[in-house]
């Protein structure tokens, strides 16, 4: 990546483009457009200021301060009036991730893993059936009788259903 | 921390849920035309790094050259102009010696001036005929012209005289 090869970016963004997503939608506070802003931010930063690492875990913990970078300076586009306070609110919540590395994904885990919990049983059980059981969809088609259409068209419904859960707790945390 | 893998692909899957069309590819070329364009740059610093490094040595080393001349010694800074002189070969001394007595040149009368003056007449050019006339039968002689102030005169042998007078 320091020499610029292409191939090693691309192995760098398919190894970390979903935890950096989820990483800043925590950040974000489930704010999904600023999410993306952000990581297209952070992207720019890599590639601006990449450096060798010896260490996987301090490479994350560098790409973290990337990304709270890239979201800070969106924020402060946004609302330069209470950059302060922003600054202030964002230093304290993120002083809690930075100490806690995959604290973003034990977080998300978590809601998760509530927002599974108060899903219908019907619901709940097709999830575990795909993504804990590990059937194909055409197998839960089989066994119940239906199409592998009607099987995804289910499991998409289910997975918005979770998101914007997921999603508003994130929102609504202090 | 390790997570779950089953929960990870399933929280993977919800977070792609309504994910702009695209938007990971879009993201990803972004990304490297931002990657190839630093290349790009980073690699032009280095060629006018040298590029100046080359140029800055080669004007060094001609500023010597201008200087020092053949002997590439730097030379010492003079408030003066030397200059020398030596002596010319005997040979191209130049020098003067009195004459003798005997080679003085006295301008007397020991040596005859011949002086010419205008003739008073005594002298004329002869016409074509008194020229002619001057000619006698033991000596024929003939005119001839062979262009304005240009004649000449020939003697005629006796034996050609009578064909002569044919013509």
């Amino acid at each position: 990546m320091v020499a610029g090869d292409e191939a090693a970016y691309r192995m760098f963004y398919v190894a970390y483009f979903d935890r950096l997503s989820r990483y800043l939608l925590v950040v974000t506070a489930g704010n999904e457009d600023a999410m993306r802003e952000a990581l297209q931010g952070t992207l720019y930063r890599v590639v601006r200021h990449i450096r060798v690492f010896d260490d996987e875990a301090v490479f994350w913990s560098w790409l973290t301060v990337l990304a709270r970078s890239a979201h800070g300076d969106e924020r402060r586009k946004r609302r330069r009036y209470f950059a302060f306070l922003d600054r202030f609110t964002q230093h304290t919540a993120l002083d809690d991730l930075a100490r806690a590395p995959g604290a973003d994904d034990s977080r998300l885990d978590a809601l998760l893993a509530e927002s599974v919990h108060v899903l219908p049983a019907d619901e709940r059980r097709l999830l575990e059936e795909k993504y804990f059981e590990r059937k194909s969809v055409r197998e839960i088609a089989e066994q119940r009788a239906t199409t592998e259409k009607a099987i995804e068209s289910q499991l998409t419904r289910i997975r918005r259903k979770l998101k914007s859960t997921v999603l508003a707790a994130l929102h609504d945390e202090p | 921390m390790s997570r779950n893998p089953n929960s990870s692909d399933l929280l993977a899957d919800v977070l792609a849920e309504m994910e702009p069309d695209g938007f990971r590819e879009t993201l990803l070329a972004a990304t490297l035309r931002r990657v190839d364009r630093r290349r790009r740059i980073r690699r032009g610093r280095l060629i006018v790094g040298a590029v100046a490094v080359v140029v800055g040595a080669l004007m060094l080393i001609l500023t010597r050259i201008g200087h020092d001349g053949v002997s590439g010694l730097r030379p010492t800074t003079r408030n003066y102009e030397l200059v020398t002189t030596q002596p010319l070969p005997t040979s191209m001394v130049v020098a003067t010696q009195a004459f003798d007595r005997e080679r003085w040149i006295v301008s007397t009368s020991s040596v005859p001036v011949v002086r010419t003056k205008l003739g008073g007449g005594a002298i004329r050019l002869l016409n074509d005929n008194e020229l002619l006339a001057l000619a006698n039968d033991s000596q024929p002689a003939v005119l001839v012209r062979l262009g304005p102030n240009v004649q000449e005169l020939i003697f005629v042998r006796r034996s050609q005289q009578d064909d002569l007078r044919r013509q």
